[in-house]
């Protein structure tokens, strides 16, 4: 049948959709009349043809998985180069009470790991927890339990007043016995105390107690507190011991090492790490955050092995999150990963050219920093050194990903990044340009599953 | 703050996507990187005169398009005659202020449109010209061309004697053109090409820019190593990232740690030609002496 | 308006001066060159506000025409046999792209052998690229069709190209009327495209298609051919009203009462109608049916003109080796299932190469047509034997 020619001019409609919409010609009107666009590509779903799905997963940068307090490093080093003094200091804090002692005292595994220290030189992470932790900053707060316990902590040292400080933030009702003049153990007059500046030690005490530790200073004995207190912990029978009792009707449910379910045939008492230079000083704060973290969980009536599984930093689980706890309790989900990123796993041929410090940043860092314990040029140094830092595993923003995606599916919104699956054709270039290994790859198939 | 806003040499990476996603291009496609960095660079008031190649599918079937541009597809090679078209009629209609990109891939370039490219370039045409180079005709499934370089197998490759392949030295014949401004660039330094084309783009006159756009599909190599492959050609210095103004002035851009030819061909993949240790001591040569002639006209007054 | 007197090429050049051609790209070719001369001339001068593309080969002028037309310019060029022959790709893409292109062909054979003059060949050969083929006759026609070529052209979006005869028409100075700018300006507005580029707008034109969706594209350009043909007469009528000429698609010149209707197109129409008016003058009934058009092909109106023939002769200045001349073709195609097809119709070949076709070329095809029987192969006129 031949058709009957009717001749028009069919003017397209004006402009090119953006929308996701398929078109077709159905009838002859439908056509224009020469071949132009109508829509753009986005009815083309190349979400489909992927075979490898990029993530983004924060991971753990080796300094933070080998930090005894279990501090956040690269998140309080890169939200303080950000110009966010006050959050930076923040993360510091909730991770440990002790900042501006550890600042000085600590061996520093975590310049050791350092990733940049196989690069050129390992980035002064002391300094700049040193510096930070005179900034301010604003306590975490947390939903304490039903019933508060009663805490006694004989002593005052490193490890003793952070399982105060960590006891207090739980809303336990703690109570410091130290039988000297001053509080403080052997950050007072064990060697490193010499390092110390005059004044710092008493203004971090200060803060741990505020009006939230009862401090009584006299000499006690263990049986006098039994009675009294849910948990004793501290220096019995001089600095070298560390002893844990809880009352026995308490106890954790499971135990996760040989040496806790001894405690528990002991009827509670368990010898712990012995501090014996100040030089481990992290390690001592650690610990008391570890004891209280688990002992917490346990009046919780949540599982003590499946809650340190959920807290641990890095592969130790002996270190742990007070982020990571506080997650748990709220129920929230943390999404980021314990893989530590190596060196071997970043790509720095990639890197972002470094961020320059300004005076502007400068003169930002000194509206928080206001302590006569650290002036202009702390804050400068710091924030040059916080400039080198590589951020392994955590996105600093540099915009690699976004730059190098061949089709524009890697979205950037206020450094913000989220790949368009609809899109995402699972090439890979995203992970390969991040330099600091943020973003994983694993299989569509297995992701689906 | 945003950390991509921090210049590298005073380059600032616009924000503006003007291509659309779901484009047809392979996965870990350079080609399609570097248009999407060219647009950025020369904003939405810009016409593109594409002639046939990757692009011309990569840019989606009627009635669809990736670019949010006008575009006007066109015959094998005509890139730069459009563009000459394109240029006149903007300007007959007081319209000299839309930029003209002309597109076009290494057959387009080097082989088929050379004529016009070369009249393009002679007669000074405002535009610019942008050649992606996958060093092969890849949209008809790799045959050679005058961008192939030596040692690297084709569907159409007959002979195996490597000193048959010379890679014409696109970016020296337009500066024999005297033109405000040739560069060579590459996928693997986003920032070096979006200076480029932000330079090009405030010139009046004729510019080109000789982008190097590794293909994993062409090459036979992995789609995430693309931008590797990309970086180290410049490391090798197989494609030196330098441009010339005016025939004259030359500079070059950037000069990472020089690696030797065996690296870059360490990486090739499946298109590399079974080569003798002669082969790559004559590659390098020609590499060396390349470099050693563009450092030399550096310092031409 | 002027009288003037110039030849073909510059006719065509002032055709395009005033239909206000806005870009014209330029490649030289014999014995086209002066055109595109004249033209530069204008440009700058200032006589023709328009920009001027000098091009490096006759492919890269249509390229270049195309884009210009797509951004929303009308253009204009001239060209000849191998220049027209290598643009060929092009001239389809133009229909395809639908494009209002005005080409001026000054008709040259196509080599090898090598040689400047002129037949048909080189458009012959371009007959199915899509365009609007008009054949003029002479040089007033060459510039009157230049300007009737865009009103047509930019109504139904279709490209023409216009032949004129190499050296007998692009050469011959004749006397010319150049109409008043003014008055062209009346008959043909501002070229304005329902769709071109333009960053204010963005479209994409002429990406890849397939099966599913070509078939329609086409017949749209079917359709607006068929609009062509009452158009094409209509503009032509106009044109006769505001400027005193008018040419239609075909002229049928004293066919009503021919007993030998003789057919062609070109510069060879201007000798035959002196042939025609001399056997006539001595009573012998002879007409003669020019076409203008070969594009849109006027069925109806050649199958009117030639029905009170007896014997119809077609003359082919071109060739399609292997059948035969190709107006002969179209003729016997058109005539299929009329009355006109019981009549023998004739084809003859005459002129190839440049070789002139004389009023005693025609005796001696007047001569051969009235006696001749009916076959299946062209006779060729004027061959050394």
């Amino acid at each position: 049948m031949t058709k009957k020619s009717k001749f028009e001019i069919r003017k397209p409609p004006p402009g090119v959709s953006q929308a996701q919409e398929s078109i077709t010609f159905e009838r002859l009107e439908e056509y224009p009349y020469k071949s132009v666009a109508l829509a753009s590509t986005r009815a083309n779903l190349t979400g489909l043809w992927r075979y490898w799905r990029p993530y983004f997963e924060t991971k753990r940068a080796p300094c933070d998985a080998h930090c005894p307090v279990g501090n956040r490093i690269v998140d309080y080093i890169q939200t303080l180069l950000d110009g966010e003094w006050r959050e930076a200091a923040t993360i510091l804090r909730s991770e440990n009470p002790l900042p501006a002692i550890t600042g000085r005292l600590c061996h520093r595994p975590c310049e050791v790991n350092c990733n940049r220290r196989q690069y050129d030189e390992r980035i002064a992470i002391h300094d700049v927890e040193s510096v930070l932790a005179e900034a301010a900053y604003k306590p975490p707060v947390l939903v304490g339990v039903d019933e508060p316990r009663s805490v006694a902590v004989i002593g005052s040292g490193a490890a003793e007043l952070s399982l105060a400080h960590f006891m207090a933030l739980l809303h336990h009702r703690v109570t410091i016995f130290e039988p000297g003049d001053q509080l403080g153990g052997e950050l007072r007059y064990g060697r490193g105390a010499r390092q110390l500046p005059d004044g710092l030690l008493d203004a971090e005490i200060a803060r741990i107690v505020e009006d939230r530790v009862a401090v009584e200073q006299r000499k006690v004995e263990m049986a006098e507190l039994e009675e009294e207190f849910d948990v004793v912990f501290g220096s019995v029978g001089g600095p070298e011991h560390l002893v844990l009792r809880v009352s026995g009707h308490e106890a954790p449910a499971r135990t996760w090492d040989s040496e806790l379910e001894g405690w528990l045939a002991d009827g509670g008492v368990m010898e712990g790490a012995v501090i014996e230079t100040p030089s481990l000083v992290s390690e001592a704060i650690g610990y008391g955050k570890w004891i209280a973290l688990i002992l917490d969980a346990g009046w919780r009536g949540l599982d003590a092995v499946e809650t340190l599984r959920q807290i641990a930093v890095g592969a130790d689980e002996r270190i742990v999150s007070l982020s990571k706890y506080a997650a748990l309790l709220q129920g929230a989900e943390w999404n980021q990963s314990e893989e530590v990123v190596g060196y071997d796993k970043l790509n720095l041929d990639l890197l972002e050219p470094a961020t320059e410090v300004t005076q502007d940043m400068v003169q930002r860092g000194l509206t928080s920093v206001t302590s006569r314990f650290a002036g202009e040029d702390d804050v400068a140094h710091v924030l040059s050194e916080a400039a080198r830092c590589f951020s392994c595993g955590r996105c600093n923003d540099c915009g690699n990903c976004w730059i190098y995606c061949p089709d524009g599916v890697v979205l950037r919104v206020d450094g913000e990044y989220e790949i368009d699956y609809d899109y995402c054709k699972g090439c890979r270039v995203c992970a390969a340009v991040c330099p600091r290994g943020v973003i994983s790859v694993i299989e569509e198939e297995e992701w689906n599953e | 703050m945003n950390k991509t806003q921090v210049s590298e040499s005073n380059v600032t990476m616009p924000d503006t996507e003007l291509v659309s996603p779901g484009m047809y291009s392979c996965p870990g496609c350079m080609a399609a990187l570097a248009m999407r960095h060219v647009l950025k660079g020369m904003g939405s008031n810009t016409i593109i005169a594409l002639t046939t190649g990757c692009w011309a599918v990569i840019d989606g079937p009627f009635p669809y398009t990736a670019v949010k541009v006008p575009l006007l597809h066109g015959a094998f090679g005509t890139a730069a005659s459009m563009a000459r078209g394109l240029r006149a009629a903007l300007d007959a209609q007081g319209k000299e202020d839309v930029q003209v990109l002309a597109w076009g891939g290494d057959g387009a370039t080097f082989d088929i449109g050379m004529t016009a490219l070369s009249a393009a370039a002679a007669y000074d045409e405002d535009v610019l010209y942008v050649c992606y180079d996958n060093e092969a005709y890849m949209n008809t499934g790799g045959q050679q061309s005058t961008a192939t370089p030596p040692g690297m197998k084709t569907t159409t490759t007959t002979n195996p004697d490597l000193r048959e392949l010379r890679k014409k030295d696109i970016v020296e014949i337009m500066a024999a053109h005297e033109v405000p401004y040739a560069a060579t660039a590459s996928t693997g330094y986003p920032y070096d090409l979006q200076r480029k084309v932000q330079e090009a783009r405030a010139l009046k006159g004729f510019k080109f820019l000789h982008i190097h756009t590794p293909c994993p599909t062409g090459w036979r190599t992995s789609p995430e190593d693309t931008v590797r492959i990309a970086r180290l050609a410049v490391a090798a210095r197989l494609h030196p990232l330098y441009h010339v103004r005016n025939g004259q002035e030359y500079v070059i851009d950037m000069n990472p740690e020089p690696i030797p030819v065996s690296d870059y061909l360490a990486v090739q993949g499946k298109r590399l030609m079974p080569m003798s240790d002669e082969g790559v001591a004559w590659i390098q040569e020609r590499v060396d002496r390349r470099w050693h002639n563009l450092v030399a006209r550096t310092q031409m007054t | 308006m002027e009288r003037v007197i110039m030849n073909g090429n510059t006719a065509a050049a002032v055709g395009a001066k005033l239909a206000r051609t806005q870009v014209t790209a330029a490649y030289p070719i014999s014995p086209q060159s002066q055109i595109v001369e004249v033209l530069a001339d204008f440009v700058a001068s200032g006589e023709l506000e328009a920009k001027f593309i000098m091009s490096e080969s006759e492919h890269s002028v249509m390229a270049s025409l195309i884009a210009a037309s797509e951004a929303g310019a009308r253009v204009f060029t001239a060209t000849s046999s191998q220049g027209l022959a290598l643009m060929h790709e092009l001239l389809h893409w133009a229909s395809g792209a639908r494009l209002p292109i005005v080409m001026v062909n000054v008709n040259r054979a196509m080599s090898a052998p090598w040689t400047m003059f002129c037949d048909q060949s080189d458009i012959i050969a371009q007959r199915d690229t899509g365009w609007l083929h008009i054949y003029c006759e002479q040089n007033q026609e060459v510039l009157d069709s230049v300007i009737q070529g865009y009103k047509v052209a930019e109504k139904i979006m279709l490209p023409v190209l216009i032949n004129m005869d190499g050296f007998y028409n692009s050469y011959t100075t004749e006397p010319i009327d150049v109409h008043d700018i003014e008055a062209v300006d009346d008959y043909l507005p501002p070229y304005d495209p329902p769709v071109k580029l333009d960053p204010e707008e963005p479209r994409t034109l002429h990406g890849g298609t397939g099966p599913h969706l070509f078939a329609e594209m086409r017949y749209q350009n079917w359709e607006a051919m068929q609009e062509a043909l009452p158009l094409a007469k209509e503009i032509d009528e106009e044109f006769g009203r505001l400027f005193g000429a008018s040419y239609g698609l075909t002229e049928a010149y004293r066919c009503e009462d021919a007993e030998l209707i003789l057919v062609t197109a070109g510069s060879m129409v201007g000798t035959l109608r002196g042939v025609v008016d001399d056997y006539r003058a001595k009573g012998e009934r002879i007409g003669m049916l020019k076409i203008r058009y070969l594009r849109p092909f006027p069925v109806r109106e050649v199958c009117e003109a030639l029905k009170p023939a007896q014997r119809i002769a077609v003359v082919d200045r071109n060739v399609s080796v292997g059948m035969g001349g190709v107006f002969w073709q179209e003729i016997r195609s058109a005539a299929y299932g009329t009355e006109v097809a019981k009549k023998p119709i004739l084809g003859f070949i005459a002129g190839l190469g440049g070789r002139d076709v004389t009023p005693a070329s025609f005796d001696e095809i007047i001569r051969i047509a009235r006696t001749e029987p009916r076959q299946d192969v062209p006779i060729w006129i004027g061959l050394k034997e």
